[in-house]
């Protein structure tokens, strides 16, 4: 796998307080590379390393081979959009667009047909002659993003570059912009708050909290298989239940929730053996419900029920104490369901977190 | 129903402006249409003037070189108390947005500084420093740069030092606000796409402030052009700007017809100025 970026021991520090770091990130040739993370985490602060707008204070930045730690922005190749856009207002969109290619020095007939085709590229033909207010949120966006593009970086970065969208437009755009990076095969660094985007956009996400890497890769690896307490907390809705292991066969573990609760499930590494502390994590949307009596089936009472619309959320509370969620699609089985009911969970595909 | 509530709104707006208004009428654009209406009548040593209409004033300070040679003065010597005003208030201006917000509150105490003293006291300032017992001349004589004490009064170089000195904050104030209504973010944008600072600066942050340089030219032309005790006090014998004239038209000869006739030209003068920046400022976006 060819990287296009590397960061090596990249550290921020702001007088005594370390802000980042230090961190190691390798981002691969055509990838789109997602920091997901909470404000304050180190994301946006990666990103501007990476620009070049911040300086490290310690480590190395490659791009293509290349150590450009010490290079300023002008001189890195580098495409960013701005959380606000950050388009000139005294520009017209061909103006803001074609700011890049004038910097470089490209013929005024190459800018010309080069700030028409990206504006086709992010499908808003026809905007040339207009100033950036005279146009929308979602355009303003696009428009960045052709400015950022036309000049064909060698890594393009954005920072939460949806948040100022509406929910529809945002949910849009997500799919546009994965679209768009896809088919032009730009390797993409992407900085958001929001784990749906971080889901639906990247081919690997890396979950930062605290100035520090929390866990790197594939989506589904980080929901499947969170390996910290905050990576199971952060990312998607879980239980989190400390138990203690009882069984051990490789990877398949069984967990001692106390009161006689047992249940199955994966370690995401391997434990220190029977006796140890873990965390049991239990999806909500992997729990189904039953009579209470059914085999394999845990005793539990409905305790709360919240209803959002295609689905329907219990907590359910085990004798021994212990609370865990439960997602059910929202269908005439479960409506009727109601918090003191006595029902029997089966809890589906739970993780251990070993020593979390 | 939209129409209506706007009309209804216009009266209300009309009838909290009226107080105002009528003040403004009755105290300033009658009283300056009135004066400035004396420059057509006709000087009259005994009665100050006579109602018989006349241009002579105007020709007067037209075709007279004395007088001619007072408009160019005052012309010139705004423009360039304007343009040095500006380079050093732009530098002031950029300066302030990039220092701690305590220096800042420092610093423009110290710009402010010198509005909250008088102007004459202020100018009896500039002569006590730059009198030949001044405190200039003593340190020139002490370092051995000059032997004997020079003569820096009465010319027209300390006249627009001096005018550049109470006029900077005029123009730094605008500047600044309009460099801190930018977007902070432009000037990396820029510089990610490969713009250098020079480059950034002349493409992004001085356009931008272009409304902050309009306003504060404005203010300080208008401002210099009108000055009479600065240039009286320091500009010596030789040096007489429009504002003077006037003043000594009006209570030393009184002749208000040609009084009113040179307040005409310099309104005429400033209102020219001000159009001619506005239109400038006027934008697209």
């Amino acid at each position: 796998m060819q990287l296009a970026l590397t960061l090596e021991k990249i550290v921020k520090r702001y007088g005594a307080t370390t802000a980042l770091g230090p961190i190691d990130i390798d981002v691969r040739q055509g990838e789109l590379l997602t920091l997901l993370g909470p404000s304050g985490c180190g994301k946006t602060t990666t990103l501007h390393i990476i620009a070049g707008l911040t300086t490290p204070t310690e480590g190395r930045l490659l791009l293509n081979g290349r150590n450009i730690t010490a290079l300023a922005p002008p001189y890195r190749d580098i495409g960013l959009v701005f959380q606000n856009y950050a388009l000139f207002p005294h520009r017209t969109i061909a103006e803001n667009v074609a700011f890049g290619l004038r910097m470089r020095k490209v013929p005024k007939a190459e800018i010309t047909v080069r700030v028409r085709a990206i504006l086709n590229v992010v499908g808003l033909p026809n905007v040339e002659e207009r100033y950036p207010n005279q146009l929308s949120g979602g355009q303003r966006q696009r428009v960045a993003l052709a400015r950022a593009l036309v000049i064909e970086p060698s890594i393009l970065l954005l920072d939460e570059p949806l948040s100022n969208l509406d929910a529809l437009l945002r949910k849009k755009m997500r799919l546009e912009l994965r679209e768009i990076q896809q088919r032009l095969g730009i390797t993409t660094v992407f900085v958001t708050h929001d784990q749906d985007e971080a889901f639906e956009m990247s081919d690997r996400v890396i979950l930062m909290n605290g100035g520090h890497i929390e866990q790197i890769g594939s989506p589904e690896a980080l929901y499947d298989s969170p390996q910290t307490r905050f990576a199971a907390s952060f990312i998607g809705e879980a239980s989190l239940t400390p138990c203690t292991i009882a069984q051990v066969r490789g990877d398949d573990v069984v967990a001692d929730l106390g009161g006689g609760m047992t249940i199955p499930a994966k370690a995401v590494r391997p434990v220190d053996g029977v006796g140890s502390q873990a965390l049991l994590m239990a999806r909500p949307e992997r729990v189904t419900l039953s009579e209470p009596n059914a085999t394999d089936a845990l005793p539990m009472t409905i305790s709360k029920r919240v209803f959002q619309g295609e689905r329907i959320l219990f907590e359910l509370t085990a004798a021994n104490g212990h609370a865990f969620q439960c997602s059910v699609p929202s269908i005439e089985k479960y409506r009727e369901m109601q918090p003191g009911l006595n029902v029997g969970a089966v809890l589906h595909e739970c993780r251990v977190i070993p020593g979390a | 129903m939209s129409q209506q509530s706007s009309r209804a709104g216009g009266l209300f707006g009309a009838a909290l402006m009226s107080p105002i208004g009528i003040l403004y009428l009755c105290f300033l654009l009658l009283p300056i249409g009135f004066f400035l209406s004396l420059s057509f009548f006709t000087y009259s040593a005994q009665q100050m003037y006579v109602a018989e209409p006349t241009l002579d004033n105007y020709s007067r300070l037209i075709f007279d070189g004395y007088y001619r040679r007072i408009i160019y003065d005052t012309i010139r010597v705004s423009l360039v108390v304007t343009v040095i005003t500006l380079v050093f208030g732009y530098a002031l201006a950029y300066f302030l947005t990039r220092v701690k917000s305590t220096w800042r509150g420092i610093m423009m105490f110290l710009i402010i500084a010198p509005l909250m003293t008088g102007v004459i006291v202020r100018t009896y300032g500039w002569i006590v420093l730059l009198g030949t017992d001044g405190l200039v001349n003593a340190i020139l004589v002490w370092i051995g740069i000059v032997e004997r004490p020079i003569s820096m009064l009465g010319n027209e170089k300390t006249v627009i030092v001096a005018l550049v000195h109470i006029m900077l904050p005029y123009m730094v104030f605008p500047i600044f606000s309009s460099l801190v209504a930018q977007d902070p973010h432009l000037v990396p944008a820029a510089s990610t796409l490969g713009a250098k600072p020079l480059r950034t600066f002349f493409e992004v942050t001085l356009p931008l402030s272009r409304s902050g340089i309009v306003m504060g030219s404005v203010i300080v032309f208008t401002m210099t052009s009108g000055s009479i005790v600065t240039v009286e006090l320091l500009g010596g014998r030789d040096m007489t700007m429009m504002g003077q004239l006037i003043y000594q038209l009006i209570l030393s000869t009184f002749n208000w017809p040609l009084g009113a006739a040179v307040a005409a030209l310099l309104v005429l003068c400033q209102f020219i100025m001000i159009s001619y920046y506005f239109r400038k400022m006027r934008r697209a976006y």
